[in-house]
């Protein structure tokens, strides 16, 4: 079941990235020759931060996003819970309330058009509680599964490849 | 003295550990959640979501995509051969090629990360086999990657000329000669480390006319790479903001039909590596969107560029005066996160102050560029002593000639803004 | 204490954001500092379209916008950008003033909770600046001209005969010099600030667009301003557009004067060739009852 998740949630970050190339090239060469696509760069645009929100997520799930790990890796265990804790607590309120509120965002504004292709510029919106949520359920699973101590951080840098 | 605060926060949050991205985005929210903050919540999330809406923003996953797939599409392996036969016959040979290579890299590749990763890998095991010292090693792929970030098309002046909306087009022809000279300067440092240590020559000879010309019709396709975006940019087939999906477009179109090596598993492989990438640091450059909407609301860069306007009434000492800060903070935080903070304070400063803005954004994003290779703090020495593993201590005490080498080049870019800047005149005008 | 954030994406030195400083000196004056205000300008606080938004979400923000950024709360406001409403900027006055207008706002603020307080900051009437002659539509076949990405804007374009392309104004100057458009749709003023000029060669008088803009606020804040206060913000924000109108239209002169120095070629096309042809884009915004009942307050140009 999760395995069905996670592969999906690969996939479509696949199919999101290679649709923003995509979109951008049909807007250059449409206009290159003269008959212009203006819906391209705007699909474009929507396809990234749904790419971007994805891949944060898979990041997440591989404990890799940039971090600055001297002064907990300084600390014995026990205190570098207390930082792990302190970071895990606030990063999920983060992820909770940006999800609530960027979900209450799209939902008001469908009326406001991207720009001239017709999409409502809720659906870029959506990207973003979308991805939080799909971030808050990683940290958990990680939380679950490799521990407190490498929820934030990968147990080998270089050797969990979860596909 | 609010952002001030946030911005305490904010570094609060990176030193205990936090992800870079969520400590800027948490203490950012915070602004919003305070009382004093007559502005709502929701407006959080929507600078958040406005952030990735700039079409100039879409170069830097596409750029990213165009690294990944060089490795798989042969483009890597031929340059290398290719620096090993320009620079092998020199004292120091691999490290000297090391170097060629990050200048011929630099051409395709926006990344300075990405270059030091891909050398440490490629070269920094026979590098360690033949003699050279962990340290040095460690330190030459780590700051050689600094030409590849100069050197056109580079992911820190994109970023820098859209957060300063300056011409990312210029920005990108004022790179060439930075970059040019940071090879010169780095390789006459290596030059002078390898006759102290005796590091020996990769060939006994200069390299021959055919070796070079089979060389060049080896890599022909890597280096024409350059020269495509460029003429595509100057003659309107696309604009700068598009050339990366186009690379993209002729990585795939070399990998698959010329060098007929990229197989559908390295494409996949090549673009789950960037999505991974792209998440890293897109979710820093959108959580920064917050951070940027508290630093214009509470007036900061006004405030800045007034005292700073004040201070210092010559264009080259407040050159010196942010340089000298930008170095320092450079050393402390990452790349990106600069530019995303620093980028809409200063430009208004020195554009005031009458300076070009594609002066300074090359000062600039050498130096913080430059901070990711230094101690204590920086993700270009992570990851090269972590593939390497070289000890910290002697990366740092390695690195000091190539350091000195890369502030020189600086402090002549500061005082001499015309060898910056003719090329752009030139060019663009 | 009432405070209020100005925006705009015209940059500090523009008639417009001057004017806005004479009416936050003169309104934080006469209201003794009850009613505080800030001036944002080249989109500090984002786009036009999420400045609205966080109005929309309840931020005290007053944002300078033209029609076609109502046109997706109330239809009927579009038509105060549509192409050849008009042939005079003066004409506006009696549209705004006119019940029919009266209606739409308020329409607006009860359904959207989008105050719009006034409609008379004049930024210039939209003209062709192009790489070649165009003195018919004919000359702008196949011609790329760069215009506004909203709907009405690149249905106008394309009916007077060129290909529109939708691109963000910052990108403008690079995207001629190289080659990427061919041209752009601009006011006199505007495009001499980002020195179209010196990337184009030829300037067609269309009159196209007269572009007018106005304060759009939040129907919630605009409430909860006492009355007193809120009759003396109308009158200094309403004389605060009639002082840009005036600079602009001063300042359109003197730009058309330094660009004419510089080399750019005027041609002179028949107003009516284009007027002929957009009928449609009001056809196609579904504008056209909206024009049949302004159509007793579009009085002749004197
Ligand atoms: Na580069
Ligand atoms: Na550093």
């Amino acid at each position: 079941m999760l395995k069905i998740f996670d592969r999906t949630e690969e996939v479509l970050a696949l199919v999101f990235l290679a649709g923003t190339v995509l979109a951008v090239l049909v807007g250059a060469v449409g206009r290159s020759i003269g008959i212009p696509m203006p819906a391209g760069p705007e699909i474009a645009q929507l396809l990234l931060i749904w790419t971007c929100m994805f891949g944060a997520d898979l990041t997440i799930k591989r404990g890799d996003h940039i971090r600055i790990s001297a002064l907990p890796d300084a600390l014995a265990p026990r205190y570098r819970r207390v930082l792990i804790v302190i970071s895990l607590v606030s990063i999920l309120a983060f992820l909770g309330y940006v999800a609530f509120l960027g979900f209450e965002l799209a939902m008001s504004n469908w009326a406001r058009p991207m720009g001239t292709s017709g999409l409502s510029y809720a659906w870029v919106t959506l990207a973003l509680p979308v991805g939080s949520v799909l971030m808050i359920v990683s940290l958990l699973r990680r939380l679950a599964v490799h521990g407190l101590l490498y929820s934030l951080e990968p147990e080998a840098p270089d050797q969990e490849y979860p596909l | 003295m609010t952002s001030a605060m946030i911005l305490l926060l904010a570094l609060g949050f990176m030193v205990i550990g936090t992800p870079v991205a969520f400590a800027i985005g948490i203490a950012s929210l915070t602004y919003f959640l305070l009382p004093s903050t007559f502005m709502p919540d929701m407006v959080a999330v929507q600078r958040i979501v406005a952030a990735s809406q700039s079409f100039p923003l879409l170069s830097v996953p596409l750029f990213i995509l165009v690294g990944h797939l060089m490795n798989g599409s042969g483009i890597t392996p031929r340059l290398t051969d290719l620096a090993t036969t320009l620079a092998g016959w020199m004292r120091g040979g691999l490290a000297q090629a090391s170097l060629v290579l990050s200048a011929l890299m630099g051409g395709i590749s926006g990344s300075a990360v990405a270059d030091a990763a891909m050398q440490s890998r490629v070269l920094g095991e026979p590098m360690i086999r033949r003699g050279y010292t962990p340290g040095f090693t460690g330190a030459l792929l780590s700051i050689g990657g600094l030409i590849t970030a100069t050197i056109p098309p580079s992911l820190g002046l994109i970023l820098y000329g859209f957060l300063g909306e300056v011409s990312i087009g210029r920005l990108f022809v004022a790179g060439i000669m930075p970059g040019v000279l940071l090879t010169i300067a780095l390789m006459l440092a290596t030059a002078w480390v390898a006759r102290r240590r005796d590091y020996k020559p990769e060939n006994d000879r200069r390299p021959t006319f055919g070796e070079v010309a089979t060389g060049l019709r080896a890599g022909f396709w890597a280096i024409l790479f350059p020269v495509w975006l460029l003429v595509g940019i100057r003659f309107g087939v696309f604009t700068p903001s598009e050339a990366g999906a186009f690379a993209v477009a002729y990585a795939l179109f070399v990998g698959m039909v010329i060098y007929r090596e990229l197989t559908f598993e390295k494409l996949i492989h090549a673009l789950v590596a960037s999505v991974r990438d792209i998440g890293m640091i897109m979710l820093i450059i959108l959580l920064s969107g917050a951070f940027g909407y508290v630093i214009t609301f509470e007036r900061v860069p006004q405030t800045i560029a007034e005292v700073m306007l004040g201070l210092f009434s010559s264009q080259a000492v407040l050159l010196f005066v942010i340089a000298g800060f930008l170095l320092v903070f450079g050393m402390l935080v990452e790349a990106t996160v600069i530019v995303m903070l620093l980028t809409p304070i200063l430009v208004p400063v020195i554009t005031a102050a009458g300076i070009d803005p594609v002066h300074f954004g090359l000062v600039m994003m050498t130096l913080v560029t430059f901070g990711g290779m230094t101690p204590p703090v920086g993700v270009s020495m992570f990851t090269v002593c972590g593939i390497l593993r070289c000890s910290y201590k002697d990366y740092t005490a390695e690195m000091v000639p190539l350091a000195v080498a890369v502030l020189a080049v600086v402090v002549i870019m500061i005082l001499f803004p015309q060898v910056v800047l003719f090329l752009p005149d030139y060019v663009m005008r | 204490d009432y405070k209020l954030n100005l925006s705009t994406s015209q940059n500090s030195q523009d008639p417009l954001v001057l004017a806005m400083e004479s009416a936050k000196k003169k309104i934080e004056e006469r209201t003794k500092g009850e009613v505080k205000i800030t001036i944002y300008p080249s989109s500090q606080l984002g786009s036009d379209n999420d400045v609205i938004e966080q109005i929309r979400n309840g931020a005290n923000i007053a944002v300078l916008v033209d029609a076609g950024r109502l046109a997706p709360f109330k239809k009927e406001l579009g038509i105060l950008a549509a192409p050849y409403l008009v042939d005079d900027y003066k004409q506006y006055a009696a549209i705004t003033s006119s019940p029919v207008y009266a209606g739409w706002v308020e329409d607006m603020a009860k359904s959207t909770g989008l105050r719009l307080m006034n409609y008379n900051w004049f930024q210039g009437t939209r003209q062709m600046f192009t790489k070649k002659a165009v003195k018919s539509p004919a000359d702008l076949k196949g011609v790329r001209v760069r215009t506004i990405d909203a709907p009405g804007w690149v249905a106008t374009v394309n009916a007077m005969g060129a290909t529109a392309v939708p691109m963000p104004w910052s990108e403008v100057y690079s995207a001629l010099q190289l080659g990427a458009i061919d041209g752009a749709e601009a006011q006199l003023t505007g495009a001499y600030g980002i020195k179209l000029n010196e990337v184009t060669s030829d300037l067609a008088f269309t009159n196209h667009v007269q572009l007018f803009t106005g304060l759009l606020t939040s129907e919630a804040w605009y409430q909860s301003l006492p009355e007193n206060l809120r009759k003396i913000v109308n009158e200094e924000f309403a004389a605060a557009g009639d002082e840009a109108t005036r600079n602009t239209v001063a300042k359109g002169e003197e730009v058309l004067k330094k660009m004419k120095e510089g080399g750019i070629v005027v041609n002179e096309v028949n107003v009516d060739d284009f007027r002929a042809l957009v009928p449609v884009v009001y056809q196609q915004m579904g504008l056209e009852e909206a024009r049949a009942a302004l159509q007793p307050y579009i009085k002749p140009a004197q």
